[in-house]
């Protein structure tokens, strides 16, 4: 019993100590009132709590001592006979002797000085005194007499020989103030009792009820929203010394918040060291060899947080053992150490307090749980192809689901994991779970440091406000109806949705929802500006809100039933000004809206990036207003920001418009006027009051392109037509509704500028100042070029579409390929000679153009096929490594006319070799 | 129930004397209406109240009692009256088990004190939205007052 804790047996010796008094002022009271049965059954809870609290903590002597009280009280507690002296007498006898032990227990750590010679009498002599009071007991039944031999034999019997080996060893206990003789009376025994209570209390600390510390919490709940009040009240006054005096009841006020909510703080470490046993039974159970460990023992939890979590930390403690963890041989054979490890770590983190469990055993199979599912139909078959790794394994916490291939004595007793969710859920926390196959599994509980007070984010929504707790929030967006494509709302499916760093999170009109309409309604019509971003079981998502207000802290007011069954709030609470505001239900809202359904799990570590697998096979333009006829667009991958600006903010460079734009200077260039549209020169355009710019990047310097007006993003599901054209600087046309929109070749018209050259030219395959290096000579058109079957990488779906179309407009033969990895793919499935050319972007995800190039050129079956790179990166290093690494040419993108003329030159010198 | 608490009340003897109890009475739609008047802790004016959108109907919204919030059930709605509410309803505020609900009425009465042999049966015709609620009905004066269980209430509220 050494490994014990210190900590974890001075608790356990308190704990027993209060106990022990609580039953000896209870049996008096019972004494009095025979038929107080509230008290009786403390009693009896009493005692079985010292029971269990005993054999955890391996202490055998209390656990038989309180086992033959038990046993003394359950024919009172059945009312079978009245509690008479004799068993009033038992049953002290039985206190007196736990607490010898326990003061045997402070001082050395264990029990084992005490003799079980010195025990055996006294159980005895408790059993002989029940079973004198059952006989001296008015009931005349036979039934009695049978029942107390029962009784006796159920007493636990010692074992002899090995109580006189511990009676050898035992030191006496002379002088003893603990030492009672047992033929005491039973008042001053318990006059001793208390006394003795009392003289090991630490004089530092004061026991106080829970239930006035509660009652303190809420009053200080109170004392805080008097001070909002009050604050708010004294800002109008505009008297000084009023507003002095509230100040510092403000200060006052805080204070005594900050030390209520510490009292009810405890250490969570002798609370965590309880496990130590239950580890070391199931490990000893279940035959497998585990090393437990405890990490930050002095993080600090509210007390009933602490009552809260055990059941949750049981659960998954024994779930670690059973399932996670192998058996020794598995683990040898797998190659990992012998002894699994089993580990609880606790600590702060952004105010809440975190509790990881984690093992290194077996991990959980995302197969295995999807077929378990399936099998038990908490989710259709079709839909768990579609499902991530991390949603899978989340799926372990819906009701009805247990791991376990068969049911043990251990764990997966029906109540699986998502029980414990629910706990954690209920206390306002939050759990998740990671796991890797073969590494093992850490479920991480977030658990708020306190329930009394929340700090939350106000939040408005058609003229009401709410709270959301701020454990929900993870960010505050702000969003432009016209902004980039990353920063507004699109659409999928009828679905609002919002692309957040790469991510794609649906969007919630808090209104709407409210309303009982469907999520996305109102998104559409109104301007919609702020978003929080929540988190609610494993995913996030945006809810739009009207107007964001501030943070406050607020005390939490529970709700009728019937309004808690609308699922879209958590409580209710006042504000300074007297309001009454409602707190949302982030998970709740989330299922009202369907959110779970639509969403994708917000999980860090999805396969899937978001542009290969959500966004749909379209190319997305920016719709403009040029001030010209008809309607144009800009492929939006090229652009990189859009910008207002004001005419006083256009300085001039000579004949060219800049701005000056983050420590550089931005030239303006009018598209209308590049087009060719003459009266729409820069110059017209500062005589608006603002208007906005296109920021392209380009060779690593930023052009600002000015339009009239930005009206949309549109996504449009179709090829550009180079024929329909009516000048340069246009790369062709597409259909959008009823529309023929006219796409800009945004990089040309830049080229245009750089070049100083008009876009207009007259025959667009003329000669236009390379700003390409290509490796091979220059030579003649030759207007019979064969046709070439092409590899065509290019990530971004407009590039590829585009290019493609261009290129089969030549008459060559394209194939399209996502990504470096999926080119190559293709190109090893292919025959060696089958592709004549591969044309790749740099910048790709999953493989790039360089890996890509690396990966052709380690093929000698390839090494025939020039590879040519189309990208945007154009700076000096980027061609020369460009080259380093073997690219027949460095092209940049969209120069259609460069591109042709390229291959061309490619091809007729292999031609002429 | 109402019966059983005045026995209670009344020292709890097998032959009670007269039963007397009193009874908080208001108005909604022009009907008059009882409570057990221990069972109401006070009656407030109009306060400022802070809706539950997607709430059944006839919970009307929170108010703040003193720091306390309470629930505020509309009685035109839960008892299906087609009279219109108006804007500005009094509170009658009751609380069982620590929980508090405020009974929205339109007026409020005396406090009368009225014989409990003289309490008649619901009778059946009245609407189940209504009956469930009634424990009894009295003749007063020239009015029938429908004696109002609150622990129905609380038990829709908190079902």
């Amino acid at each position: 019993m050494a490994s014990i804790p210190k900590e974890a047996l001075a608790e356990y010796i308190g704990e027993t100590r209060e106990m022990c008094q609580r039953i000896s002022i209870g049996m008096g009271l019972v004494e009095k009132n025979q038929h107080d049965d509230e008290t009786l059954n403390s009693i009896y809870r009493d005692m079985h709590s010292i029971k269990g609290g005993s054999h955890l903590f391996g202490f055998k002597r209390i656990g038989q001592l309180t086992h033959a009280m038990e046993t003394a009280l359950d024919p009172v507690r059945h009312k079978e006979i009245l509690l008479n002296p004799k068993l009033v007498d038992a049953l002290y006898l039985g206190l007196d002797a736990v607490a010898r032990i326990l003061s045997l227990i402070e001082m050395n750590g264990d029990d084992s000085q005490m003799s079980l010679d010195e025990i055996g009498p006294v159980v005895q002599k408790i059993a002989d005194l029940t079973f004198q009071a059952l006989n001296s007991s008015q009931a005349t039944e036979g039934k009695n007499h049978d029942e107390s031999e029962v009784l006796t034999n159920s007493m636990p019997k010692l074992d002899d020989s090995m109580a006189r080996d511990e009676l050898e060893n035992a030191p006496k206990l002379m002088g003893s103030n603990v030492e009672i003789k047992i033929n005491e009376t039973s008042k001053d025994r318990r006059e001793q009792v208390s006394v003795k209570d009392e003289f090991n209390l630490d004089p530092s600390t004061v026991r106080i009820p829970v239930g006035l510390l509660d009652n303190l919490m809420n009053l200080v709940g109170e004392l805080v929203l008097v001070r909002n009040q009050m604050l708010q009240f004294s800002q109008i006054q505009r008297n000084g010394e009023f507003l002095k005096l509230s100040q510092t009841l403000s200060v006052v006020t805080s204070e005594i918040q900050n030390d209520v909510m510490k009292t009810r703080m405890q250490p969570i470490g002798p609370f965590l060291s309880k496990f130590h046993r239950l580890v070391r039974d199931l490990a000893r159970d279940l035959d497998k060899n585990i090393d437990f460990r405890i990490e930050g023992a002095d993080t600090e939890l509210d007390k009933t947080l602490i009552e809260a979590v055990k059941d949750p930390l049981t659960h998954l403690i024994r779930n670690s053992i059973d399932h996670g963890i192998e058996t020794g041989a598995d683990r040898q054979r797998l190659g990992k150490h012998p002894v699994g490890m089993v580990k609880i770590k606790s600590y702060h983190e952004g105010g809440h307090v975190i509790i990881e469990v984690s093992d290194d055993g077996s991990g959980l199979s995302p197969v295995k749980i999807a077929k378990k599912a399936v099998e038990r139909g908490l989710v259709p078959s079709e839909q768990v192809g579609k499902m991530s790794a991390n949603s899978i394994r989340a799926l372990i916490f819906l009701p009805g689901f247990t791991t376990a291939e068969s049911v043990t004595d251990i764990s997966g007793r029906g109540v699986g994991m998502d029980v414990v969710k629910t706990n954690i859920e209920r206390i306002g926390g939050h759990i998740n779970l990671e796991s890797t196959v073969g590494a093992g599994t850490t479920v991480r509980m977030s658990i708020p440091l306190t329930m009394a007070i929340i700090p939350a984010l106000m939040v408005s929504s058609s003229g009401q406000s709410y709270a959301i707790p701020q454990s929900k929030v993870i960010e505050l967006v702000r969003i432009e109806d016209s902004g980039r494509d990353d920063q507004r709302i699109q659409w999928l499916q009828g679905q609002a949705m919002i692309r957040l760093r790469g991510k794609l999170l649906s969007v919630v009109g808090l209104s709407a929802t409210l309303a009982g309409r469907p999520a996305s309604d109102a998104l559409k019509v109104t301007r919609l500006n702020n978003l929080v971003i929540l988190r609610s079981e494993g995913q996030s998502f945006a809810l739009a809100v009207d107007a964001v207000l501030d943070n406050s802290d607020i005390v939490v007011k529970p709700l009728a039933q019937v309004v808690k069954n609308v699922s879209a709030y958590s409580g209710a609470t006042v504000m300074g000004d007297g309001s009454v505001v409602l707190i949302l239900d982030v998970d709740g809202l989330s299922r009202l809206s369907l959110v779970a359904t639509v969403g994708k799990p917000s999980s860090e570590d999805d396969p899937n990036p978001v542009g290969t697998s959500i966004k749909p096979d379209s190319a997305e333009y920016l719709l403009l207003d040029l001030g010209a006829p008809g309607l144009f667009a800009a492929p939006l991958c090229l652009v990189n920001r859009l910008e207002v600006f004001s005419p006083s903010d256009v300085q001039f460079s000579g004949d060219l418009p800049v701005v000056r734009y983050r420590d550089t200077l931005l030239p303006i260039l009018s598209i209308a006027e590049r087009l060719g549209f003459t009266r729409f020169s820069p110059k017209d355009l500062l005589g608006s009051d603002k208007f906005s710019v296109i920021v392209v990047s380009k060779s690593n310097r930023l052009f600002g392109l000015a339009v009239k007006k930005i009206l949309d993003v549109v996504s449009i599901d179709m090829d550009i037509d180079g024929e329909i054209s009516d000048r340069s600087g246009i790369l062709g046309s597409v259909v959008f509704g009823k529309n023929v929109i006219s796409v800009i070749d945004v990089l040309g018209v830049i080229d245009s500028l750089i070049h100083g050259l008009p876009t207009r030219l007259v025959d667009r395959g003329s000669e236009i100042a390379p700003t390409a290096t290509i490796s091979a000579s220059p030579s003649a058109r030759t207007p019979d070029s064969r046709t070439l079957k092409i590899l065509l990488a290019e990530d971004t779906s407009f590039f590829r579409r585009y290019v493609s179309a261009y290129l089969r407009s030549l008459g060559h033969e394209v194939v399209a390929a996502t990504n470096g990895d999926d080119a190559f793919r293709r190109l090893e499935m292919s025959h060696p000679s089958e592709f004549d050319l591969v044309l790749t972007d740099i910048e790709m995800p999953i493989l790039d153009g360089f890996s890509l190039m690396h990966k052709i050129r380690m093929r000698p079956e390839f090494s025939g096929i020039p590879v040519i790179a189309l990208t945007t990166k154009f700076h000096d290093s980027d061609i020369k490594k460009g080259k380093d690494a073997g690219f027949s040419a460095y092209l940049e993108k969209l120069n259609a006319e460069l591109l042709e003329q390229t291959i061309k030159k490619l091809f007729d010198v292999k031609q002429a070799v | 129930m109402q019966y059983q608490t005045d026995i209670a009340a009344t020292g709890g003897a097998n032959v009670p004397k007269i039963l007397r109890l009193q009874y908080s009475t208001f108005y909604v739609a022009g009907r008059m209406y009882g409570i057990d008047v221990s069972r109401v802790q006070e009656v407030v004016k109009p306060i400022p109240m802070t809706k539950i959108p997607l709430a059944e109907s006839f919970v009307h919204g929170l108010i703040n009692l003193r720091g306390q919030v309470v629930t505020a059930v509309s009685i035109h709605e839960l008892f299906g009256l087609k009279e219109k509410a108006k804007v500005d309803m009094m509170n009658v505020i009751c609380k069982v088990d620590g929980f508090l609900v405020s009974l929205l009425v339109d007026e409020i009465g005396d406090v009368i004190e009225l014989e409990t042999k003289n309490c008649e049966a619901v009778p059946n015709t009245i609407s189940s939205a209504v009956k469930q609620y009634m424990t009894g009905v009295y003749k007063v004066a020239d009015d029938l007052m429908s004696v109002i269980d609150v622990d129905k209430i609380f038990k829709v509220l908190n079902g």
